[in-house]
């Protein structure tokens, strides 16, 4: 019964590795991520002039990678949203080399590709600032969401 | 019926050890934050006005002297803000130094006030400002004299004005 069992086992787990897209499923993750602190020094002008409305992150504010895929022709799509309670801010995105897109409170597509990928760089920008904006800390999180295509 | 048992319950070992090991997650967050400071800036241009009283109507006490040539420069994104106005040392007996600042688009101006003596308190000239970016707000400088002052010699004075949280 003991062989019987130990051979049962040694042999799915054979199976296990060598199919192993039988329980994997694409993930991702994310590291980095965007903090600023507005000032006087960001007036356009010193006093008498707004704060800059648009700001920037470096281009490599964040960091995505994409792992699990079955093989190199595994393709995917990755898409974004945001959940805040109070952003009075237009929030941006892009990949290097795309173009920014906005990133709303309902998921939407960002960008795709194929296999396992690894430091996709992302930048931010951020829109609507302007003295009308109280002073504060405003946060939102980001949900990258991968998904199987 | 045994072997087929225990194949079902390696099965289920494996596999199920198997999904929890490696169980992945299809979703990333990030978080981005501003943290937008206090902004309170004022300025003044251009930083020196020149008054004198040099003229009189016969039987009456000489001629203000007036000047509205400078002009400031207001960004606060605070509410209930106010601009004060201070001298560094008092006018001399019989010359009365009097500012009235234009109010921004958000804020209510006091008037013209008699800042002679705002040595040690500074008096209001703005109230009620809210948030705003504003330039070329008109600063009026009125000098007055009796006849009691007689000559005075020139002199400089220092007008400081401060945007601060106003009284609660």
């Amino acid at each position: 019964m003991r062989k019987l069992f130990f051979t049962t086992f040694v042999f799915l787990i054979a199976l296990f590795l060598l199919f192993p897209g039988v329980s994997l499923a694409i993930s991702i993750s994310a590291t980095g991520g965007w903090s600023e602190t507005i000032d006087k020094d960001d007036l356009v002008s010193g006093a008498g002039s707004d704060l800059k409305s648009s700001y920037e992150s470096a281009t490599d504010a964040t960091f995505l990678t994409i792992s699990g895929c079955v093989d190199d022709n595994d393709t995917w799509e990755v898409m974004v949203s945001r959940i805040d309670d109070n952003w009075p801010f237009t929030l941006w995105v892009k990949t290097s080399g795309g173009n920014y897109q906005a990133i709303t409170t309902t998921d939407s597509d960002f960008f795709t590709g194929a296999g396992n990928t690894a430091n996709i760089a992302l930048q931010y920008k951020l829109e609507g600032m302007s003295v009308q904006i109280s002073p504060g800390t405003y946060s939102t999180t980001i949900t990258y969401t991968v998904v199987d295509t | 019926m045994k072997k087929y048992l225990v194949f079902i319950l390696a099965a289920l070992l494996v596999f199920g050890l198997g999904s929890v090991a490696w169980a992945q997650d299809p979703t990333a967050t990030q978080t981005v934050t501003y943290e937008v400071t206090a902004i309170n800036e004022i300025s003044v241009s251009p930083e020196t006005v020149s008054l004198k009283v040099d003229t009189a109507t016969a039987g009456s006490q000489p001629t203000d002297a007036t000047d509205d040539s400078t002009t400031y420069a207001i960004t606060t994104n605070g509410t209930g803000k106010v601009i004060t106005g201070a001298i560094d040392t008092a006018m001399p007996e019989g010359l009365t130094l009097e500012v009235n600042l234009a109010a921004p688009s958000v804020g209510e101006s006091v008037g013209g006030v008699d800042i002679s003596s705002a040595t040690t308190t500074a008096v209001d000239l703005v109230t009620a400002i809210g948030p705003v970016a504003q330039e070329g707000l008109t600063i009026t400088y009125t000098l007055s004299a009796t006849v009691a002052a007689g000559v005075v010699t020139s002199a400089e004075k220092t007008v400081t004005f401060t945007l601060t949280d106003g009284s609660v």
